[in-house]
């Protein structure tokens, strides 16, 4: 109800402003980004889908669900130094299944004008699109990579320090985050289409980004480690079973296995160089756990060419997953608890798996158009290949900006 | 034929001719550097030799994008999805952008402010031309 709340407030002073009274709110701007985007794909067994969020996206259907949204962000410029921002999105696709979320809501202190500290809610800069996921008018496809779409959550409350070195043709940007964050409702899809709901706390969520701009190369690095904690009734059901029955072999097999403030870290490298009209991007991740949450990991390449109004482009992408589990060994184990392990084994086994979307691979092709300043339109042919089948995936959507 | 040789040279000339820019009355600085103009206008930089300086863009769409070019050496595409990252990341927001007009109507109040104009003679009653390094 707050959210939406504040969500009119936004939109009312989106109105107020742009009106006849623009001067006297010189110290306040606002801004706002969208999309309407289309996704078909035709297999009416498999879900295409753009998080792990949301199970609205296309089923052999056209759906506007994949990535359409609209967002709006308030800039209150209190001092010289400091500054306000609130930014708030509406889209199916939301974290916690919010239609309406807030994304941004931070206090910034400039302290030079090299160095800042933030405080409130951020995004999490894991990738290196990340923080301006939302707002696809900033990059050229519909829909980035795979590896944007299995992250566990996006945004986190905390503190970050911002800090950039400049050199003659270079410069490092720097960026540390702490916090915490929370995400209810992730839906995995299992092989069999079982749909897992769980909920993920991290906590002590710490890490460090570095970006390197050296004239027309940039190259990213980041790490990230959280205490994650994954709340799924089904899997503290089994594991309860399990160890009620006594045997010592499973209950410590479940404590070690199971995911109760567990390190989670995630890696990211990234490089990108610019021609004078061309790009090349690569980017690699990998999420570690030390629990039976699946080890993730995935890269992708692209390309374009950029024309006077329009651009090409094509990408590959990858991403696989890796379960956590060794089977409990049966060698020295009395006859007559043989048949409980091997029941463990299979349940452990299966609640180890991967999502299926963690494990695919993607060709993309499309091109973007300069509608205006502030608008552009693309397509996007995307072909995966996931275990059991191959989706075909067209798309289109309106990127705009004001 | 000799008139057609000197228009064709005036237009070449005025085709090639440089964006300037411009230092309102208040401001100290007569010559900066093109990577000092690249990080004032990217906002990198917000003052010269302890002078703060505040910067403003061009709405006049061609200027504009002849700045782009000339000073800051990046594609039309590059500067607009920068700024389009920088406001929604909440690092910061692009330059105003006044027409000609504006600026020469802009108070300014004791505040240094830096611009361009596409032409020498369109240039605001008090500020100055700064020389580039």
């Amino acid at each position: 109800m707050l959210k939406y709340k504040i969500f009119k407030i936004l939109l009312l002073i989106s109105l107020y402003t742009t009106a006849s009274f623009a001067d006297d709110w010189d110290f306040l701007s606002v801004n706002g980004f969208g999309t309407l985007g289309v996704a078909y794909q035709d297999n009416k067994e498999v879900l295409y889908r753009d998080s792990f969020f949301t199970d609205n996206g296309s089923k052999g259907d056209i759906s506007f669900d994949n990535y359409s949204l609209f967002g709006l962000q308030v800039d209150a410029k209190v001092t010289d130094q400091l500054s306000l921002t609130l930014q708030g999105i509406a889209s199916v696709n939301n974290e916690n299944d919010k239609f309406i979320d807030l994304e941004w809501a931070n206090l910034k202190y400039q302290i030079t004008d090299t160095f800042d500290i933030k405080v409130g809610l951020m995004r999490l800069p894991i990738f290196m699109y990340s923080d301006i996921l939302n707002v696809a008018y900033s990059y050229e496809p519909i829909r980035l990579p795979n590896m944007y779409s299995i992250a566990s959550f996006n945004k986190y409350k905390g503190a970050e320090l911002s800090h950039r070195l400049e050199w003659e043709n270079t410069s490092l940007l720097s960026t540390v985050v702490y916090g915490q964050t929370n995400t209810d409702n992730l839906k995995g899809f299992r092989a069999n289409g079982t749909v897992i709901n769980s909920n993920v706390d991290a906590d002590k969520l710490y890490g460090v980004a570095l970006k390197l701009l050296y004239e027309d190369l940039t190259l990213r690095a980041s790490y990230f480690n959280t205490e994650t904690t994954v709340s799924n009734s089904n899997i503290e059901r089994a594991f309860a079973q399990f160890d009620a029955m006594g045997i010592p072999v499973i209950s410590n097999t479940i404590e070690k296995y199971k995911s109760n403030h567990s390190p989670v870290s995630y890696v990211n490298l990234a490089a990108k160089y610019d021609f004078e009209n061309a790009y090349l991007l690569g980017e690699y991740m990998d999420i570690n756990s030390d629990s039976f949450v699946t080890d993730l990991d995935s890269w992708n390449i692209r390309a374009g060419y950029n024309f006077e109004t329009w651009a090409p482009f094509v990408g590959y992408s990858k991403s696989k997953s890796s379960s956590n589990y060794d089977a409990i060994a049966t060698a020295g184990i009395p006859p007559q608890m043989l048949p409980a392990i091997a029941g463990a084994n299979q349940v452990f086994s299966a609640i180890s798996e991967g999502p299926t979307e963690a494990n695919l691979e993607a060709v993309s092709l499309g091109v973007r158009y300069d509608l205006s300043d502030n608008a552009v339109l693309k397509f996007q042919y995307d072909e995966q290949k996931r275990e059991n089948e191959t989706l075909r995936i067209f798309s289109s959507a309106i990127n705009f900006v004001f | 034929m000799r008139i057609l040789i000197i228009l064709t040279m005036i237009i070449l000339t005025l085709s090639n001719a440089e964006v300037k820019i411009v230092a309102s009355q208040t401001c100290k600085v007569e010559t900066l550097s093109k990577s000092d103009i690249g990080k004032l206008f990217m906002l990198k930089k917000k003052s010269i030799e302890q002078e703060s300086i505040i910067v403003l863009d061009s709405s006049d769409k061609e200027i504009y994008h002849r700045f782009i070019k000339e000073y800051l050496n990046k594609s039309i595409r590059k500067i607009k999805t920068y700024w389009v990252r920088m406001l929604f990341t909440g690092k910061k927001i692009a330059p105003k952008k006044l027409s000609l007009e504006e600026l020469h109507t802009l108070d300014d109040i004791g505040i240094c402010h830096l611009s361009y104009i596409g032409k020498e003679e369109k240039k605001p009653q008090n500020w100055k031309i700064i020389q580039i390094k």
